[in-house]
Parts: C-alpha cells; sequence; structure tokens
C-alpha cells in the first residue's frame, strides 16, 4: 500500500483540481501541490531509476535536496528540461512530466540487469575502463563497446534537441541586505533588517512559498503569515520566492535564479521563463536550515523509504500521509514528532525504532502515552518488497555487537532520520570554513567572512530533538551484505567508498572523484556526512582530520538560458553598422562579419555570384574607379603641445618631422619588437593628428596609447580621443579618382601637385566639413573623404553616382583585399601574428636612417630577431595559373617531401586575380627574399600544388599609378 | 565578479567595467641592457601566491591606468594607488 | 554639381523605439559634442576668467548656460549641447579639444521604471544614494558601452556611440519586456 491525501490539513487548494500526467497516465491533483506531493497521493511510489543500477526508487525528500525522483518535464518542442527534482516541480493544469534513466519502462527496467552485474559498476569504474585494453594504441574497446553502452545506459535524462524557445531575463540588483531562505530565522532577519527603511532587503526562497518547515506546522504558520504579511508593507523589501540562490562570490555578490513561469500552465506571451538576479548585497544572511541525513544500511533505497522531515512536511503542507502503515526509523526525537503527525493525520505507526539507548523524555512519554511501540538501542539490516518496501529488519545491539536475532515488522512505510546536516553549501562557495561539532555529528560553520551571518540551523544552533545522528554504515552490516546506498543520486555505496580507501585513496577530494558520491547536481546535500563517515572509519581516522570536500555551484542546477539571458541570436553581441549601411544593402551587397561590424563583401548584381562580382569590382577599381565604404577605420585624433613627440616614440617610423598636411604610413610595435598596428599618420596642423588603424585595432590602439600617455610618457603634454564613429569614410580609388571627387570639393586644391600622394587637406564637400585625405590601399590614385558621420550616407550616395557616370562602381572588402595584395600591402593579423618585425616584412625603410628612440626599438635588436633565416615576407605563384591557394597552407623546400619534414613557411593571402589573370598568393617563407625564382611545394587537400617564389608586389613595382 | 576601487572615481565598482593590464612597476632596463635584462623585462613576471601588485584600466568609466595590490589567495584588493605612487605597505 | 546640398542623416534614421508603461526612450536633441581635457584648476580659472561658475566635481555633470558640461575622468571634460556651441565655450575647451560630435547619440530615458530598466543592463547601483541627480559616468549597458548622466529622479541622459545605437535599442527593447512589476 502506499500514500494517499487525508481529509483534512495542509496549505493547498483542496476546492479545486488539476490533471496532470506521469508517464502517460493521467492523474488528478490540487494547486499547490508538487508533482512529488500528488504522486503520492494517487499512490503511485516508484518514480525512478537509479543511475548506475537501475534500481526502483521512490521520493526519499521534501526539496532541492531530492537525489532520486527526477523527472523529465515536457512542455512541448524546445521546453523539455530533465533532471527536475519532483519535490520541486509545481502541479499545473496539464503537467507532462515523464520518469528517467529507465527503458522500456519504468515498471518493467532491462538496465535493471546492472543489479545483478554489479561487480562489473564497482567505484572507479568509469576511471579503470578507460585504461581497457588498447589495440594499435587506439582504445578501441573504449570508443566501439564501452562507451554507446555506458552512453545509453547512464545519464540524467536527455537534453532537449530543438532550440530553446523560451526568453530569459536577467537584473541588476543592489541591497544593504540579501536572506537567503524564508524559514523561521530568515523571516526574522528579514523583518528585523527592514526595520530601517533606509535597509533594501531582499528575501529569496527556492519554494513556491515562503516559510520553509513552518508551513508543516499550523502554529508556525500563523507566524510566517504574520511575518509575510509585514515584509510584504515594507516598500524597502523585495519577496523573491522560487528564486534559488545557487552562488555565492566575494564582496557580496551573489547569484539568484527565479522560476518566473515554469509553473504556469499558461504563461503570457511576453513572460520570461527565468530571470537571473545578479544582486550586490551589503550583507548575506544564510538561512538556509538543515538537511535530514538518511540512515546507511542495505537495500535503503526502496520506493516507500523516505526522510522523516520530508513525510512531515508532505503530510502538514500537501495533507499527503506517505502510507498506512509506517515504522520510523531514527537516531533524533524529531523522527517521532513526524510520527505523532501522521498518527493524527490518520496513519497507523508500526514502530518507532529508535538506534539510541535512550529517546528524549517528552517524546518517550508522548509515544507511551499515544500507545506507539517503541524499541530503542538496535540497528537496521535490511528492508523487504521489490518495488516498494513491505518490511524493514532490525537487531538490538549492545554496544558494537549484535544482542539478540533479527526482527521483521511489516509496514508500507520506513521513514528514516539519521541525524539534521546544516545547509552550508552557500558559505563554503563564499571561501568560509567549516568545524566539527562531535555533539551535533555536523559541520558547522568556523570563519564566516564579515558580510555574511548564519542564521538558524544552518549556524548549528540545532533544539534538542534534531540532536542525535546515527552515522555511516549501520552496526552490524558488512561490505558481503546488500547494496547500502549512500549517494542516492550517483548510485554510491557504503562499499564503493570502502573500496577506493583499500584502492589507495586517502584524500577525501579524490574519494569523491573516484566513487562519483557527492558529484553532479546533487553535490552530496543528503549524502555527504555519511560519505566522510564510512571513509573516516575505513582509513581509521577521525572526521575531522578526514575533513570534507569543496561545495561546488551551483547549489541546484541552473539552465544555460538563465545564465544566457538577453544574449543569443540577434543580442548576442553588439552589431554595429556604418552610416552607409543602409546604402550598401540598397545596392545588393553581401555583409561579412568583421569584429562587432557589418562590412560589405562584394555587390553581387542580380544573376551575379559572389565570386564574379568580386572579381568585377577589383577590375572596375584598377580600370575606372571604386568607392568603398571604410567607415569602420579605426581613427584617433590626437592633440596638444607635445602631441608630435608622444607619436614619434610611439611609432617605428619617425613622425615628428612630418609637415602639416603630409601623411605617412607608419608601424606600431610592441616592445618586443614585433609589429602589432599599422595605419596613415596625418598632421593636420602644428598641434593636431590624425591617425588611423585597423578596424578591429582600434580599441587595442587606444588602450596602448593611453597607457604610455598615463604612465609612462607623462612628461609630454597630449590628449587623444577615438574619432572612429564621428567620421564617416569613403574611399574613392582608381585612375578617375579625381575626376570623382572634383566637382563635389570646395576650398581644396586636388590638382595632382598641389596635393600629391600621401597628403590631407581640410575643406568641404558639397557645403559639408571634409576631411580628405590622399592615400591609397589599392596602389591607384586614391582619395579618403572624410565627412561627419550624418552626411556619410548622401556622401557615399553622391560620390557614388559621380563614379557610375564614369565607368566605376561600388567595390566591398574581398576585392579591397585582392587589390592590396596583388601590390604587396600587409594586412595586420594576416601577413603578421605577432612575431613578423617590419624587417621580415620588407618594411624597414619605413623606419628612418636618424637615430631616434621608439617602442619596439630595443626588442628589434635582439638576436633572434637579427638572426638570418627568418621567415621573410614573397610572393607565390602557382604553376598552374588556376589554382588559388589555401591560406594557411604549409610551404615545403622539396617537390618530393619525405614524411615528417618540416615546413619552411606558410600562405598568408591567396586570391584569384583579373588584373593578372591567375591565382597567386603571399607568404611568409625562411629566407624567403634569398630564394626569389625557386619553386616550393604547397601540401593541399589531396594535391601537391608547385608554386614559384616572386616578388610580393604583383603590380606596378614602381607604384607609378599611385601618383599623378 | 570583484568590486574594484577605482582612485580616480572614488568608489567601489564592477569589474567589469576594468581591464585588466598586467604586472605593476616593471621596469625597462637602463640603456645599454643586455639581452638577458631586456628579455627579463619582456617575458619574466612574478605571478606570486599573495600580494601581486597589477595594472588596471578603468576602461569602461574614467578611463584611467592605476595600480592595484590583490591578494591572489582571497582575490582581496588591498589597495590601489595612482601610476607614479610609491606601492603601499599592507598586510595579506 | 557643387550646388547640391547633403542631407543630414542622423544615428537614429530608421531606427524604432520599443515602448513600455513607465519607460519612454526618444532620441535627444543634442547634437554637438566637444571632448577635451584639462587640469580642474586650470578650468576653473578659464571659467571664472570667462565669468562662469565652477566647473562640477568628477563624475558629475552641470548644466551651464545652453550647454552640458559632463566630467566622465579627472581631467577629461566633455561639452554636449543642442545648439552650436559658441566660441566662448570652443575659448574654455582650449586648441587642443576635438570634436566628437556625430560620433555618439544621445537618449533620453523618462519614466518611473526606467531605473528597473536600465538594471537589465546596467551594474551599478542606480539607487538615488549611490547615483545621485547630476551623477555622470561612464558604464555598460549590456555589452555596450554608454556614459549615463542622472538629470533627475527618473530622467536619465545616455550618451552612446552611434553605432552601438541600435543595440542598445534592440537590448532595451528586449529586456524591458521581462522586467518585473518593480
Ligand atoms: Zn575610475
Amino acid at each position: 500500500m502506499s500514500g494517499f491525501r487525508a481529509t483534512s490539513g495542509g496549505r493547498f487548494d483542496r476546492a479545486r483540481r488539476v490533471s496532470f500526467t506521469f508517464d502517460g497516465v493521467a492523474y488528478l491533483g490540487h494547486p499547490g501541490d508538487t508533482l512529488a506531493s500528488a504522486l503520492m497521493a494517487n499512490g503511485v511510489s516508484l518514480v525512478g531509476r537509479s543511475f548506475k543500477y537501475h534500481r526502483p526508487r521512490g521520493v526519499l525528500a521534501a526539496g532541492a535536496e531530492e537525489p532520486n525522483a527526477l523527472v523529465t518535464v515536457d512542455r512541448g518542442p524546445g521546453r523539455i528540461t530533465p533532471n527536475c527534482r519532483a519535490t520541486e516541480v509545481e502541479l499545473f493544469e496539464g503537467l507532462v512530466a515523464r520518469s528517467q534513466n529507465r527503458f522500456p519502462s519504468l515498471g518493467f527496467d532491462l538496465g535493471a540487469i546492472n543489479s545483478m552485474l554489479k561487480p562489473l559498476f564497482p567505484a572507479g569504474f568509469y576511471y579503470k575502463t578507460f585504461m581497457g585494453p588498447a589495440i594499435n594504441g587506439k582504445a578501441k574497446f573504449w570508443n566501439r563497446l564501452f562507451e554507446p553502452l555506458i552512453r545509453r545506459a547512464a545519464g540524467l535524462g536527455a537534453a532537449p534537441t530543438e532550440p530553446d524557445p523560451d526568453a530569459y531575463a536577467s537584473l541588476f540588483a543592489h541591497c544593504e541586505v540579501l536572506v537567503v531562505g524564508s524559514g523561521e530565522a530568515g523571516l526574522r532577519a528579514a523583518l528585523s533588517a527592514s526595520e530601517n527603511p533606509a535597509v533594501r532587503v531582499i528575501l529569496c526562497e527556492m519554494d513556491h512559498d515562503f516559510g520553509g518547515w513552518l508551513l508543516a506546522d499550523p502554529t508556525g504558520a500563523r507566524f510566517r503569515d504574520e511575518a509575510i504579511a509585514t515584509l510584504r508593507t515594507r516598500p524597502n523589501v523585495r519577496l523573491l520566492s522560487r528564486t534559488q540562490c545557487f552562488g555565492l562570490f566575494l564582496q557580496g555578490f551573489v547569484g539568484l535564479v527565479e522560476r518566473v513561469t515554469d509553473h504556469l500552465a499558461d504563461p503570457a506571451i511576453d513572460a520570461p521563463r527565468e530571470r537571473l538576479w545578479q544582486v550586490r548585497a551589503g550583507r548575506i544572511v544564510i538561512a538556509t536550515g538543515a538537511i535530514e541525513r538518511p540512515l546507511v544500511f542495505p537495500d535503503n533505497d526502496r520506493p516507500g523509504v523516505m526522510l522523516s522531515s520530508a513525510a512531515h512536511i508532505l503530510q502538514g503542507r500537501y495533507g499527503v500521509l506517505p502510507g498506512r502503515a509506517i515504522v520510523v526509523a531514527t537516531a533524533t526525537d524529531a523522527a517521532y514528532r513526524t510520527a505523532f503527525a501522521l498518527a493524527d493525520g490518520g496513519a497507523r505507526i508500526e514502530a518507532i525504532l529508535d538506534r539510541r539507548d535512550h529517546a528524549g523524555e517528552r517524546v518517550r512519554a508522548e509515544a507511551e502515552a499515544r500507545g506507539i511501540r517503541v524499541e530503542t538501542g538496535l540497528t537496521l539490516l535490511g528492508t523487504t518488497g521489490k518495488k516498494h518496501v513491505t518490511g524493514v529488519s532490525y537487531a538490538p545491539m549492545q554496544n558494537q555487537d549484535l544482542r539478540g536475532p533479527s526482527q521483521v515488522i511489516a509496514c508500507d512505510t520506513l521513514l528514516v532520520s539519521g541525524g539534521f546536516t546544516p545547509t552550508l553549501h552557500l558559505l563554503s562557495q563564499a571561501r568560509g570554513s567549516l568545524r566539527w561539532d562531535e555533539p551535533l555529528s555536523a559541520f558547522v560553520p568556523d570563519k564566516v567572512p564579515e558580510n555574511i551571518n548564519i542564521a538558524g540551523l544552518a549556524s548549528g544552533d540545532f533544539p534538542p530533538e534534531l540532536r542525535g545522528a546515527a552515522l555511516g554504515l549501520l552496526p552490524g552490516n558488512d561490505d558481503k551484505s546488500a547494496l547500502a546506498f549512500v549517494d542516492f543520486q550517483n548510485d554510491v555505496t557504503a562499499r564503493d567508498i570502502r573500496l577506493a580507501t583499500r584502492e589507495g585513496f586517502r584524500s577525501i577530494e579524490h574519494v569523491k572523484r573516484y566513487t562519483t558520491t557527492g558529484m553532479a547536481t546533487d553535490q552530496g546535500k543528503t549524502s555527504n556526512i555519511n560519505a566522510l563517515s564510512i571513509a573516516a572509519e575505513s582509513l581509521s581516522q577521525s572526521l575531522p582530520k578526514t575533513g570534507h570536500t569543496t561545495f561546488r555551484m551551483p547549489y541546484v542546477p541552473v539552465t544555460f538560458g538563465t545564465l544566457a539571458g538577453a544574449y543569443r541570436a540577434e543580442l548576442f553581441d553588439p552589431i554595429r553598422r556604418t552610416p552607409m549601411h543602409d546604402l550598401a544593402e540598397k545596392r545588393g551587397a553581401v555583409f561579412e562579419d568583421i569584429g562587432l561590424w557589418k562590412r560589405a563583401h562584394a555587390f553581387p548584381r542580380a544573376g551575379e555570384s559572389v565570386k564574379a562580382a568580386v572579381q568585377r569590382e577589383t577590375r572596375t577599381v584598377r580600370e575606372h574607379v571604386g568607392i568603398f565604404d571604410a567607415s569602420t577605420l579605426g581613427k584617433i585624433e590626437v592633440t596638444g603641445r607635445d602631441a608630435a613627440a608622444f607619436l614619434d616614440r610611439i611609432y617605428a617610423n619617425p613622425v615628428a618631422n612630418l609637415a602639416p598636411g603630409r601623411c605617412r604610413y607608419a608601424l606600431m610595435l610592441n616592445e618586443a619588437g614585433f609589429l602589432i598596428e599599422d595605419g596613415i599618420v596625418a598632421r593636420l596642423s602644428d598641434q593636431r593628428f590624425h591617425i588611423t588603424t585597423t578596424t578591429g585595432g582600434v580599441g587595442k590602439v587606444l588602450h596602448l596609447l593611453e597607457d604610455y600617455r598615463q604612465t609612462e610618457f607623462i612628461d609630454l603634454d597630449c590628449f587623444l580621443a577615438p574619432v572612429t564613429e564621428h567620421w564617416a569614410v569613403i574611399a574613392v580609388q582608381g585612375p578617375k579618382a579625381r575626376e570623382v571627387i572634383a566637382p563635389l570639393i570646395e576650398g581644396i586644391n586636388v590638382a595632382a601637385d598641389a596635393m600629391p600622394h600621401m597628403t590631407i587637406r581640410e575643406g568641404r564637400l558639397t557645403g559639408v566639413p571634409c576631411r580628405l585625405m590622399r592615400a591609397s590601399f589599392t596602389g591607384e590614385r586614391g582619395f579618403e573623404v572624410n565627412v561627419p558621420a550624418d552626411f556619410g550616407f548622401f556622401a557615399m550616395e553622391a560620390l557614388l553616382a559621380r563614379a557610375e557616370g564614369l565607368g566605376g562602381g561600388l567595390y566591398g572588402l574581398e576585392a579591397m583585399h585582392i587589390l592590396r595584395a596583388e601590390k604587396g600591402y600587409i594586412i595586420i593579423g594576416q601577413e603578421t601574428d605577432g612575431t613578423v618585425t617590419p624587417h621580415d616584412l620588407g618594411l624597414g625603410w619605413a623606419m628612418g636612417k636618424a637615430p631616434r628612440d621608439f617602442i619596439g626599438k630595443r626588442g628589434l635588436a635582439r638576436p633572434d630577431l637579427l638572426a638570418k633565416g627568418r621567415k621573410q615576407l614573397v610572393g607565390l605563384l602557382p604553376d598552374d595559373p588556376a589554382v588559388v591557394l589555401e591560406e594557411g597552407a604549409q610551404i615545403i623546400l622539396q617537390h618530393e617531401p619525405s614524411t615528417g619534414i618540416a615546413a619552411q613557411g606558410h600562405v598568408t593571402s591567396a586570391y584569384f586575380s583579373p588584373n593578372l589573370g591567375r591565382g597567386f598568393a603571399l607568404a611568409m617563407l625562411k629566407d624567403g627574399r634569398n630564394r626569389m625564382g625557386e619553386v616550393v611545394t604547397i601540401p593541399m587537400p589531396g594535391e601537391r600544388v608547385l608554386a614559384r617564389i616572386v616578388s610580393p608586389v604583383f603590380l606596378d613595382p614602381e607604384g607609378r599609378a599611385l601618383h599623378g | 565578479m570583484l568590486l574594484i576601487p577605482c582612485p580616480y572615481c572614488g568608489f567601489p565598482r564592477p569589474e567589469i567595467e576594468f581591464r585588466h593590464a598586467g604586472e605593476a612597476h616593471l621596469m625597462r632596463p637602463e640603456e645599454p641592457a643586455s639581452d638577458e635584462a631586456y628579455a627579463a623585462f619582456l617575458y619574466e613576471r612574478e605571478n606570486p601566491k599573495g600580494i601581486a601588485a597589477e595594472r588596471w584600466r578603468h576602461v569602461h568609466g574614467c578611463g584611467r591606468y592605476f595600480n592595484a595590490l590583490r591578494d591572489t589567495v582571497s582575490d582581496r584588493i588591498l589597495a590601489v594607488y595612482k601610476p607614479g605612487e610609491v606601492r603601499p605597505e599592507v598586510a595579506s | 554639381m557643387a550646388d547640391l546640398m547633403l542631407t543630414p542623416r542622423n544615428a537614429w534614421a530608421d531606427l524604432t523605439v520599443a515602448e513600455i508603461p513607465g519607460a519612454t526612450l526618444k532620441p535627444s536633441p543634442t547634437r554637438h559634442r566637444v571632448l577635451f581635457q584639462a587640469r580642474e584648476r586650470e578650468l576653473e580659472t578659464r571659467m571664472k576668467a570667462a565669468g562662469m561658475a565652477a566647473p562640477p566635481a568628477i563624475l558629475r555633470a552641470r548644466m551651464m548656460d545652453d550647454v552640458a558640461l559632463l566630467r566622465p575622468g579627472p581631467d577629461e571634460w566633455l561639452i554636449v549641447s543642442e545648439a552650436e556651441i559658441s566660441p566662448k565655450w570652443h575659448e574654455i575647451a582650449g586648441p587642443g579639444a576635438i570634436e566628437i560630435s556625430h560620433g555618439y547619440a544621445g537618449i533620453e530615458w523618462c519614466g518611473p521604471r526606467v531605473m528597473l530598466a536600465l538594471s537589465a543592463g546596467c551594474p551599478l547601483d542606480l539607487h538615488e544614494s549611490a547615483f545621485p541627480v547630476g551623477m555622470a559616468s561612464r558604464t555598460l549597458y549590456g555589452k555596450s558601452e554608454m556614459l549615463l548622466w542622472r538629470q533627475d529622479h527618473a530622467r536619465f541622459h545616455m550618451e552612446v556611440a552611434r553605432s552601438y545605437l541600435s543595440a542598445i535599442l534592440a537590448f532595451f527593447g528586449e529586456t524591458a519586456r521581462h522586467l518585473p512589476q518593480s
């Protein structure tokens, strides 16, 4: 026989009913029920199969500490949540829940055969199997046999395969006092802290209702109701139910997860499923109470075996009795109270079996008055039954020896109470320490961080009735006896822990990992102390010496959705668009992501492939003129009396001698002498510079410039600010570039001799302020038109209209890449990788001859940077002109290379050039400049390509097209 | 998430506003520096278990670089001070 | 050709703003921005000479005449203005000042629920005891940087880099729907 609903009692809505299904069977429950209470009220006691042995399991506990009743809640596609604790799942109309870890069904599980094969699954099974026989160095048995088997057999439910359609919210919150737990201690703490209206208080409770154990008893519930009513009137109090504190960090930083809609049959469309609260609290009160421990004895895991406190809550809150014929096995007086409450509710208490020689005076007297049979000074030897307990066997003890024959009492429910453990996971997470309290047989707070208070049962301040303990494997049982479970969730037995110590594991952390006790989602909530006790006993050392393992966060599993919050899909990272984005879009741009920016890759026309568009755009620039959105280019303005001196120290190039109106291609090195950034330094006036960086490099450059400005070159007076977004930039490149811009420009003489290559002028573009730079990243005559961003769109439109009238058009990023590579212009991060010097790239000329100091100068003089045989920038022409090499491909000097030969370089950029009519590449190759004309081998997928080493400048080596 | 007291802003601010900038008080060796001394300047770091002097920048705040003494065991920031200021004496 | 006038198209072009009860976002009319560096005492002297009040303390902002003067860093000052910045202010900003007008966009946040809405992305304590009226500081909103200035109990001005504006509006649109009741 199993549980049933009593005719009175409880704090649920007795008048209304809701229907739900479990494993496809329909049941009725009430609003206010949990899945566990509703199932038990319906007489369902088998709710899951165990992790390793597939043992039948029932509900053991009443809250987050439930190790057995893990279910999958199915709310439709993408909304399947495995490993929900049935004791925490609130009932709602239409709830669909399924048991886990069983095949084909909960009642008949083939996996239970593992139980018979239990020698196969001793402690350390997985580790031993990992080391199983290997064939030809490959662990074939693992891959082919063990892994698939274990993957099917083990595990805690299955993850959904569809994307999660729910929304997850998150908020930062700040308070003076955060109270975790709303039992009596938590309510008192919140009440007193919030008396001062200037003190912001957050009270969080993982349960759907406030009150903790107060909810199970009518006197307590009255106090609870009054306290909550008072707190609700205080505007400085935030009450959060269904809110789990899962992580406690330094300086009062706390992670809470609030379950917002999982308990609703029909949540609002817009409501988030869960909400992450990132709380910064001045003070934290941990009022998380205590968790009751099971007793460890053979077959202590049968459905029908339940913690005494859980039965008390079941009866007090939900009006459900776990059975009709109940035996209570205990080492505390608290379980007597449970027995009395259940008796009042209509159950028959067959006996109270007390592990101790004497129970407390008051409970003993009441038991006697009620005529309840009490046996003391005994041990438990096992249970009978299959899918449900039918009896319990015990024997009297004298000291550590059996005092008489074993006896069996028939029952349908066995309640156990092995003592209570303060719930201190959060203290442990906050790096507080615990101390073993011998009289209490529990770890209690020792060193508590100054911003934390521990209140109530969590502090170890137990009322007499909660004291008492029966630790470890109960006497009279040994390793040969049947499975005596310690960690129900991970299926770890007393024997496993003893085996681990016999095999040489002495550190409790090692025992934990070897046996898996206290791991996974459970984190040893009900099992830790028993496991430690068994390990200590078996190592013949005291429990405090054995120590305890570290509690890991989260206290309970937290969904990925909650941690991701709003940051997914379109909102994963900010998407940055240039002022001309819409124009590019209108012209059919295909975009690519460059950092956070959307940049136009190419502008395919109707019926044109992206590849063909790139080739056309590349040709257009060389033959006519191209218009390119270069707005994402990093731009920094540097001003001040010492701006020139400052930049002169920053750049490897001399900058101080740059005349106003002139530009210079400049290189930035790190202290080690390696090239980290390039760009153009333009001097607008004596004390004002406009410098450009790569699109991705501007943040890094700003950081670096500020570093030197603030902390090193403090003798220099200069100021700088990012102006990337103030200026929209349109590059106009090609032989007809001047024709495009000339009619639109005012106040600047753009004639070849008045504005030669590498100059900057300020003027106007059709009435709008403009910084016009004569510069080229294509090798063609080029201008970069900077206009304030609000005017970028129409400036580009105007320039494009001009260009199109001259046979030109838009070009995208890919065409730009080809154009610059044809000229051997490098890209930071493509030709460079943080180990390349200007000399390696043939850019040594840029540093000038005059002696001066700059960042990286000393680094460049290090022996390895001066050594012969460094990789140098070269060009490559594949023998077959149709071949385009793979970027990143390795280069080998031998044409018939033997296996294991070392690469001498790698391909850094490779394209098909319409201007060359063939594939070409840039590469970094050892001693490359001395190897001009040699033919090298490049292994590519399925083939070996031969290529000739050439100069990295493929077009116009004299640079004639730039000028004029 | 740590709270870091920025010496310029004057009160503790959330760690995500900051960017770590490596070990503090690294001195470029006097020229002419030996290759060994320069390599040590580039690559050798203290990485202590205990009090580390490190640089931070309040990059999403006042933008300033400053120094902090952090106990790498407890993760507590024991002192913050401006560049150029002497490293304060603290007990961990 | 030179008679063609370019029409401005500001950062808000084509962007839409979500509305929730209790929190309204709208474009700020401020269009002109100048950033400059000055030591406090030096600036105070310059401003006094121009007959103005003392500059604000660090992380504070002040309306002065028709412009707002913000101080996001110890020596860093930002002038934000609806109208063209006057020569007087250019004088005060000095020759090293840098114009950043078009690089940023201003957002006005109004309503009893804006503090809550901001808390979806801002890690700072925005309670008035910690972030009083007149305070202005760079910080984060979601993954975007912002300069947040509290103008009144329930009114904030936010300066954001131009290209982050759409991400910020999108983040507000998504998170504002999911706020708790209070
Ligand atoms: Zn700061």
